[in-house]
Parts: structure tokens; C-alpha cells; sequence
């Protein structure tokens, strides 16, 4: 097939089975449940894990999180063996029971030795998750009817939402209130502990109760989340939407929701695109969290790179049109004050091709301190641009004679520096500035400081 | 007479089995404002740490108005040094502050609008007011350590223990934080302050606590302030001390 052939048929195949999709969402039997269950279930695996992930997140507990992950597997087979049928709860009472194992495991290696966490977090991950592997083959093999029974253990190492029961969203949901309920009554004690434990435990505040607390809410989310996402990508949904939230607001609480929301769309979507595309329910979930991560991290008015970009970019514009302000007001004062300060005099003080100093002059309209006229060839300011500038004089000169002064430095070289921080001198700095000095009237260079105020104009 | 604010017998403490501080006896005074003075490794944060029942001692005890520290946290507010925390974490200034009023609140309350004012009045003590809603980051080393004052503040502790709030500070901060400390002690409020600068030392403080893995003295600075007593405080001589503290260590942990 051609590619000119695979595209439109790619579009219509995709339209029919979203059609197909929210269909069976409303429809009913059995094939309309499977996807309901499926989406109620990877939504519900969203929301719990997104809002306790922001805990775990900035607790730096995110590594911790994925060998907690991997480390239930065996918990998982040795349920099963003990209960002799995939009885739900035998399962998930395994499972705890390895991930609360591992994590005692991680610490007394970090405790006792002189291993470090990371380290001993690689250690359990891999030993746990051997003898998880191990188990399930052992089933298989051992005998047939073990073996019969236990067809569909397979979905606990990847993950199948197809195969959520109305037991497993009993589950989910119960762990999901319990979580929930948890997490909103300690929300004060959870933070002050993530955030200060020296102080928290100083107030008298049981601080490891609510380490010891953060485990078990984790294993328990964790184990009620392995049929949707597998053991491998489970910690995907623990970290992602949460780092995506942390870079989204500067507020814990904004945090927890954003998490919680964006955790339960990637569980949506990630069935959504699994129905159609077949990539699987997992892959699906992480890669769209993937992206929404990589939105923010671009898009984030505070904390993207783009909107980073875009401030300095201001910022560089800014000192470009100030520079052209003090240009002006050092040509006005070598002369006669000009109404109209011809472009090719500006270009010569400041060394650059008229035709650029010509743009940068027209691009002072923007900010109200000047425009052309005269055929293009003349800047004249405006009362606002006038102060700007002398302003940002006032600003500059004070530097210099500060810098020679007090650090000692050469008339020769305080310019740059003065270049530099006029840009950004507040009305509180000037001010110390100019009772440090003396309201001096003359610069190094012999140059006149301007006044505080322009003549005529009230300060 | 009454019990004083602060009481430690005979405190040794140790780090992974090495002792880091010997047998400590000292009483402090109501209404002292101590400066601990000390060279690096001297011991002063965990003589802090110990007195707030963070670090359990090897032998020896510490009480609080005659009381373990337990059954005495309100009494005691403490200012951990500012780098223990991430100041990347995501809440504002007020809300950092409102942790002061934690300890009072006991478990699952809310803090209501009587914590809130009491909050805000921290906040304005330490002139910070105009950042309440601020996120914590973005804040200069003088203003982070203002609103940790500010926490403590809103504790309304007796007893205060900082840990080098003077640390990286600029001179701004370090005039407002004497001046506070001046006034808590106005209050006779109990302060104890580890500080590494000597020249500002006899200067901020009216009693002095010289550390160097020991007591090397403790009294009211006029009588403790002098070159024979810091010469023994940050001299070499005690350096035996860490190296004995090194040995035993490695004898107990055995092979590790």
C-alpha cells in the first residue's frame, strides 16, 4: 500500500472506531462494559496516583515509587499460590505485603551499610522483580491446572485494562476514597513533613508516622494499579503528572488537583488511543502524559522555556530602546536641545548602520517614548520618553561615580558596568544611591548627573 | 526556685557510634540571649538538634523548665538552618509562616483566622508583609531567613533555638534580626543563637556558650569573651578529641 493510499484510509479507520468508541461507552453487553470498566478504571488509576504522586514527587520519593512497582510482582505470585485461584484480594494482600518487604528491605541496606539509596533501591528493584519472574514461571510450569488458573497473571507484569472486573473497580475506588481521604485530612502535616521534617518533628509532630503513612498510601495505590498500567510502568503515572503540575503552578494544593486531572485524562485517553490504534493501554498513558509533560515544560507561563524565551526576549528589546533614549539625551546635551534628533546623528553616536537605528527609532512608538518624522529621518520624543531618559541617565551616572567611589574602580572603567545596571535600578536603590553620594551634580567624566525631575515637570 | 529554661546534664551524642559531643553540662539563664560560638564541626547544630529531642543521646539528658522536652515542644520553637529545606517547594510566604501555628493546632485542625492573624503579625514583625502571597522561591538568602523568623514567631515560644540565622544574610536582614532578638529578650524570652562571626559575637549576645566538641565555657560575654578562652575554643589542642571520637567509632561499628 502506498502511502497516498495508507493516509486516508488511516482517517476514516481512526473516525470509525472513536465513533466505535463512545458508542460502546453509552452502549451496553459485554463488549461496551469491558471498555467502560477499562475507562472507569485507568481514570480512577489516574486520579489516585496523580494526587498522591505530588507528595511522592517532592519527596523525591519518584525512584522509590518504581521499585515499589516492580517489587510487588512476587507479591502478586505468592498471593496466588496461597490462595490457589486469582482471587483479587489474595493478590493485592500479597502485593502489599512484598512492597511494604522491599521498602523495610531498601532501608536496612541504606542503614546498615554503607550503600547509598540509590544503590540499594537498584538492588530490591532487581532482586524482587526476579523472583516475581521466576514464580509465575514456576506456576506455569508445576502443574497444568495451576497453570490454567493462572493465564492472566500476565496482566499484572503489563497491565490490561480489558480485563478489569467490577471486583477490580470496587477495589480501585475504595483505595481511591481511602487515598483521598487521607491525603485532604493530614494535607497540613503532609506538607510540613515533606517540607521541613526537622521542624515538623521539633513542633512534636509524629514525622515518621507520616513517612510511614506515604509508604503504605503508595504500596496500596500501586497494588490497586497494576491491572491497568503493569508492574514496569505503573511509577509512569506517580511521576509524570505530577512533574507536569509542579511546572504549571507555585501552589501545593493547585498541584494535587492539576496532577489528579491530568493523571485521570491520560488514563481516558490512553484507552481511547488503545481502542484505536491498539498501542496498548500502558505505552498509550505514559506517552500522553509524555506529551502534556512536554507541553508545560514549553509552555508554562513561568516555568516553560517559551514563556523564559519570550521574558528575556522583552527584556533585550527594552534595553535596546533604552539605549537609543540615552543616545538621544547624550546628543541633546552636547548641542542645542532638539526637537527632532536627526536618525544619521544617532547612528554615529552610537556606531551602527543608520538603517538600523532607523527600525529600533520606529519601534519606539510601542512604548510611547518616541516616534518619526520628518520623511523617517528625525526621532522626536515624547514627554514620556524624555523622562525615561533622563531617568535612566540619572541612573547611569550615579553608578559610575558610585563604582569610582566606594569600589575604587578607574573613571575609565565604570562605564560598562553603569550600561549594564541602568536597565535595572529601582526607586529604593537610587535612592540609598543618592544619599550614599551626596546628591552629587557631576559624573567622572565631568558629565552633569541630570536632575531628579525635568524642569517643569512636577517629580 | 524555678526549674530553668533550659537544663543539660552531662550530654554526649554521637553520630553513627562517633561521638560528636562530650559530656555538656550547662544551665541557661531566663531571659539570656546566648551566642554558641564554636569552629566548623564544633558540634553547635547538633547541641541544637539534641536539645530538641531530634538526636537521641548516647548518656546524659536535657530538660526543658524541668521537663523532657516532650511534654515541653510549645515551650520551645525552633529555626532549622535555612539549606535543610527546598526552597523550590510550592507554597507562598503566608503559608510557610502558618506552620508556626501547626504545633498549637494539634492534628487534622485547620488553622483559622486567629492563626492566620497571628501569622501575618510575624510576617510584619520581620517586615516581609509585602511578600505574604509570594512564592517561597525567587526569595533573596535575607528574606528566606526572615521568614523562618517569622515561623518561629508565630510559634510564641518562651525558649528559641536558630540555628546561624545570621548565615549568608545580608546587612539589612542581619540589622532587623539583632534588632528582633533584642526585642524577644525584652520579652524575656530564652534565645539560643549558634553564630559563626566572632567580631559581631560579644557584640549580639549578653551570654556566650564557647563549643568545641566540649564546653569550653559558657557565662555572660564580658567574662568569657577573652583570647585565653577562644584560643582553647578553636585552638588545636581539642583536635585529640575527634581523633579519640574517630577510634572509638570504628571499634564499635567493627568492619563496616
Amino acid at each position: 500500500m502506498s502511502f497516498g493510499e495508507f493516509l486516508p484510509e488511516f482517517f476514516s479507520n481512526t473516525l470509525r472506531l472513536t465513533g466505535e468508541f463512545f458508542a460502546s461507552l453509552l452502549g451496553q453487553g459485554d463488549a461496551a462494559q469491558a471498555t467502560i470498566n477499562a475507562v472507569l478504571g485507568a481514570c480512577l488509576a489516574g486520579l489516585t496516583c496523580g494526587s498522591i504522586g505530588s507528595f511522592i514527587t517532592l519527596r523525591r520519593m519518584s525512584l522509590f515509587a518504581d521499585m515499589l512497582g516492580h517489587a510487588v510482582l512476587p507479591g502478586v505470585a505468592v498471593g496466588f499460590i496461597l490462595a490457589g485461584s486469582k482471587s483479587t484480594p489474595a493478590l493485592l494482600l500479597g502485593s502489599l505485603a512484598a512492597g511494604l518487604l522491599a521498602a523495610a528491605l531498601t532501608r536496612a541496606i541504606t542503614s546498615h551499610s554503607r550503600i547509598k539509596d540509590d544503590a540499594s533501591l537498584g538492588i530490591t528493584l532487581s532482586l524482587f522483580y526476579a523472583i516475581g519472574i521466576w514464580l509465575l514461571s514456576w506456576i506455569t510450569r508445576a502443574s497444568p491446572e495451576l497453570s490454567s488458573e493462572a493465564s492472566g497473571l500476565n496482566h499484572y507484569l503489563f497491565g490490561n485494562p480489558a480485563v478489569i472486573h467490577t471486583v477490580d473497580l470496587v477495589f480501585l475506588a475504595s483505595a481511591a476514597v481511602v487515598i483521598l481521604a487521607v491525603l485532604t485530612l493530614f494535607f497540613k502535616e503532609l506538607t510540613a513533613s515533606i517540607f521541613d521534617p526537622s521542624f515538623t518533628s521539633s513542633i512534636g509532630l509524629p514525622q515518621r508516622f507520616f513517612d510511614g503513612l506515604l509508604l503504605v498510601l503508595l504500596t496500596l495505590v500501586i497494588v490497586v494499579s497494576l491491572k491497568i498500567l503493569g508492574v514496569i510502568l505503573v511509577a509512569a503515572l506517580l511521576v509524570i503528572p505530577p512533574a507536569t503540575a509542579y511546572l504549571l503552578t507555585d501552589k501545593l494544593q493547585r498541584m494535587v488537583l492539576l496532577s489528579a486531572t491530568l493523571g485521570a485524562l491520560a488514563g481516558f485517553g490512553g484507552v481511547y488511543l488503545d481502542f484505536v490504534l491498539e498501542i496498548g493501554v500502558g505505552p498509550a498513558i505514559v506517552c500522553l502524559s509524555f506529551l502534556g509533560l512536554m507541553a508545560a515544560f514549553l509552555g508554562s507561563p513561568r516555568h516553560g522555556i517559551l514563556g523564559r524565551y519570550l521574558l528575556h526576549k522583552r527584556l533585550v528589546l527594552k534595553t535596546l530602546r533604552e539605549n537609543l533614549l540615552t543616545s538621544a539625551w547624550r546628543i541633546g546635551e552636547r548641542g542645542d536641545e532638539l526637537a527632532a534628533i536627526p536618525i544619521s546623528d544617532l547612528a554615529s553616536e552610537r556606531g551602527e548602520p543608520p538603517s538600523f537605528t532607523r527600525q529600533l527609532a520606529r519601534r519606539m512608538k510601542g512604548s510611547g517614548w518616541g516616534r518619526l518624522e520628518h520623511e523617517n529621518d528625525h526621532l522626536v520624543l515624547t514627554a514620556s520618553g524624555r523622562e525615561r531618559a533622563r531617568a535612566l541617565m540619572r541612573g547611569h551616572r550615579l553608578w559610575e561615580l558610585f563604582l569610582q567611589r566606594e569600589a575604587s574602580l578607574a573613571p575609565d572603567h565604570v562605564h560598562a558596568g553603569a550600561e549594564e545596571i541602568e536597565h535595572f535600578l529601582d526607586a529604593e536603590t537610587l535612592r540609598e544611591l543618592e544619599d550614599l553620594l551626596d546628591n552629587p551634580e557631576t559624573d567622572p567624566h565631568g558629565k552633569l548627573i541630570p536632575p531628579k525631575s525635568l524642569p517643569g515637570e512636577t517629580p | 526556685m524555678s526549674a530553668p529554661p533550659i537544663e543539660i546534664h552531662d550530654l554526649t551524642v554521637s553520630y553513627n557510634q562517633k561521638p560528636v559531643l562530650w559530656n555538656i553540662d550547662v544551665e541557661i539563664p531566663e531571659g539570656a540571649l546566648v551566642g554558641i560560638i564554636g569552629p566548623n564541626g564544633a558540634g553547635k547544630s547538633t547541641l541544637l538538634k539534641s536539645v530538641m529531642g531530634l538526636l537521641e543521646p548516647s548518656s546524659g539528658w536535657v530538660k526543658i523548665y524541668g521537663d523532657p522536652i516532650e511534654q515541653q515542644r510549645a515551650t520551645v520553637g525552633y529555626i532549622p538552618q535555612r539549606e535543610e529545606v527546598d526552597w523550590d517547594f510550592p507554597i507562598t510566604v503566608r503559608d510557610l509562616v502558618l506552620m508556626g501555628r501547626y504545633g498549637h493546632l494539634g492534628l487534622l485542625k485547620r488553622p483559622r483566622a486567629a492563626d492566620r492573624k497571628i501569622a501575618d503579625e510575624a510576617l510584619e514583625k520581620v517586615g516581609m508583609t509585602a511578600f505574604a502571597n509570594r512564592q517561597i522561591a525567587n526569595l533573596s538568602g535575607g528574606q528566606q531567613q526572615r521568614i523562618f523568623l517569622a515561623r518561629a514567631l508565630a510559634q510564641e515560644s518562651r525558649v528559641y533555638l536558630m540555628d546561624e540565622p545570621f548565615a549568608g544574610v545580608d546587612a539589612t536582614t542581619e540589622k532587623a534580626i539583632v534588632k528582633l532578638l533584642e526585642q524577644m529578650r525584652s520579652e524575656k524570652r530564652t534565645l539560643l543563637v549558634v553564630h559563626h562571626d566572632l567580631q559581631t559575637a560579644s557584640e549580639y549576645f549578653d551570654h556566650l556558650l564557647l563549643l568545641n566538641r566540649r564546653l569550653v565555657a559558657f557565662g555572660p560575654t564580658g567574662e568569657v569573651f577573652n583570647e585565653e578562652l577562644l584560643r582553647k575554643t578553636y585552638g588545636g589542642h581539642l583536635t585529640v578529641l575527634s581523633r579519640a571520637g574517630e577510634a572509638i567509632r570504628q571499634s564499635k561499628s567493627g568492619k563496616k
